[in-house]
């Protein structure tokens, strides 16, 4: 079906993009693999559409001090081929399929905030954080703070999303996405990013665990990360972060997963990621 | 708005306006209906063409994105290689697909075909299972499968041989 009316903008730098969104009913069009499809279905009608590929501000990705910055509008490709961490290039490897992947950004996945998004997961386990720009400037939101709810951020109506920002990949470190696939549509049933880092004695100094699929929004495990904390993440240690990775939460049930089966993909999932980040960093 | 692109190598002006997506710019304003539609939800892949050398669902873009850049549906694949190199005047990919019938109905081969071209830029000699993972974006509801993944690779090597890539661009040091 063909999407409703709008008005058609198409800014040159990232202040006219700002402006643009002054417009009422304004929307922003990154890569639309998200976007298009729920206007052509007209769940979304946007009343002005601010295709943001001239802007190009929004990409690249580049060493920022001790972060990488990846710029918005980044497609799913190229972070795919050379983002920083295994965790975050084999999330986007696993978005889509390749003809979205082509297209899609990483700018949009975060800002759709889609309950079962790969990329979410990945960044959450990288402790990654947000810029965004709005007629007041800018400001920085760190990622676990970003998603408050399906398909909700806490963007403001004003606001671009201009930048994506992970810690480089320090010494001992290893990463690791691993999903469970809805055969069908390729989404997440389950999807779990684990980031760990170690000191020289093997001591686990930074865990970070992103789960998506499971909740209303992709979450950060924060109860599983502290317990692997100053541990040797040894089979028993991980049997216990196991244990916390759904705490707090709310575990969706629907036609292709009962709770109680997520659940359980859940926790194995999770082990295979926090197994397979481990012995990258022990590699 | 006006619209002005190049499709299959040809410049192209047209007024549209910003809602009409690039399938129905090029299937009703162009005529080229070669490139099909067979969903409405941007999973079945049949409406896939090449934007810059790259495959895109033409159903998942707005033609105005399009602006400026190189359309190449399946209509204009085979002149993306020589004419020499042709079979029956057909590119390597379609004339696979011609000999291992890597097509029933035919409905979902446009868009097979163009991904197919965007796989095999990207990795001149796919193993078949890298095969249905780089098609695991278009759908062949009468799951003809196996040829085509037999005609994908059997292209390959026909491109391989001829030293070119899908887009009809020299390559070399891919032979095996």
């Amino acid at each position: 079906m063909t999407p409703e009316e709008f008005r058609y903008m198409r800014p040159g730098n990232l202040a006219e993009a700002v402006a643009a969104l002054a417009e009422p009913g304004a929307k922003l069009l990154s890569g639309g693999q998200s976007l298009l499809p729920l206007m052509r279905l007209r769940f979304a009608a946007p009343k002005a559409l601010v295709d943001l590929q001239d802007v190009a501000e929004l990409k690249g990705i580049e060493e920022r001090g001790s972060e990488i910055r990846i710029g918005a509008f980044t497609r799913h490709v190229d972070v795919a081929a050379s983002a920083p961490w295994q965790a975050l290039r084999e999330a986007a490897e696993q978005t889509g399929d390749r003809q979205v992947r082509r297209l899609g950004t990483i700018g949009g996945a975060v800002s759709h905030a889609d309950p079962a998004g790969d990329l979410p997961a990945a960044l959450l386990a990288l402790g990654a954080r947000v810029e965004l720009m709005g007629t007041s400037g800018r400001r920085s939101v760190p990622l676990d703070e970003f998603f408050v709810g399906p398909l909700m951020t806490a963007a403001q109506e004003d606001e671009v999303l201009e930048s994506v920002f992970v810690p480089a990949e320090g010494k001992d470190s290893g990463s690791a996405y691993r999903k469970l696939r809805q055969e069908a549509s390729g989404f997440a049933l389950v999807g779990v990013a684990a980031r760990l880092q170690f000191d020289s004695a093997g001591t686990c100094q930074a865990a970070g665990i992103g789960v998506t699929g499971v909740g209303l929004a992709p979450y950060r495990a924060g109860a599983a990360e502290e317990i692997l904390l100053g541990t040797l993440v040894g089979d028993a240690d991980v049997e216990k972060a196991l244990g916390a990775i759904l705490e707090g939460v709310d575990v969706a049930a629907d036609a292709y997963a009962s709770a109680e089966y997520r659940s359980d993909m859940c926790r194995l999932f999770a082990k295979r990621a926090i197994e397979a980040a481990k012995s990258q960093a022990r590699a | 708005m006006m619209i002005e692109l190049k499709v299959n190598g040809r410049a192209v002006r047209r007024d549209a306006e910003p809602r009409t997506l690039l399938v129905d710019f090029l299937r009703e304003d162009l005529a080229l209906t070669g490139t099909k539609i067979g969903c409405d939800t941007s999973q079945c892949g049949a409406c896939t063409v090449l934007l810059d050398g790259h495959a895109v669902k033409s159903c998942n873009l707005l033609a105005v994105q399009a602006q400026g850049k190189h359309v190449v549906t399946v209509e204009g694949l085979k002149d993306l290689v020589p004419e020499k190199l042709r079979e029956e005047g057909l590119h390597p990919l379609q004339a696979a697909f011609w000999n291992e019938h890597a097509l029933q109905c035919g409905f979902c081969t446009p868009g097979m075909l163009m991904s197919a071209c965007d796989l095999l830029l990207e990795n001149p000699d796919p193993s078949p299972d890298e095969v249905r993972h780089g098609l695991e974006g278009n759908l062949c509801r009468c799951t003809g499968y196996e040829p085509i993944v037999i005609g994908v690779r059997r292209a390959g090597k026909s491109l391989r041989d001829a030293g070119i890539t899908p887009l009809g661009t020299p390559r070399e040091g891919v032979a095996k």
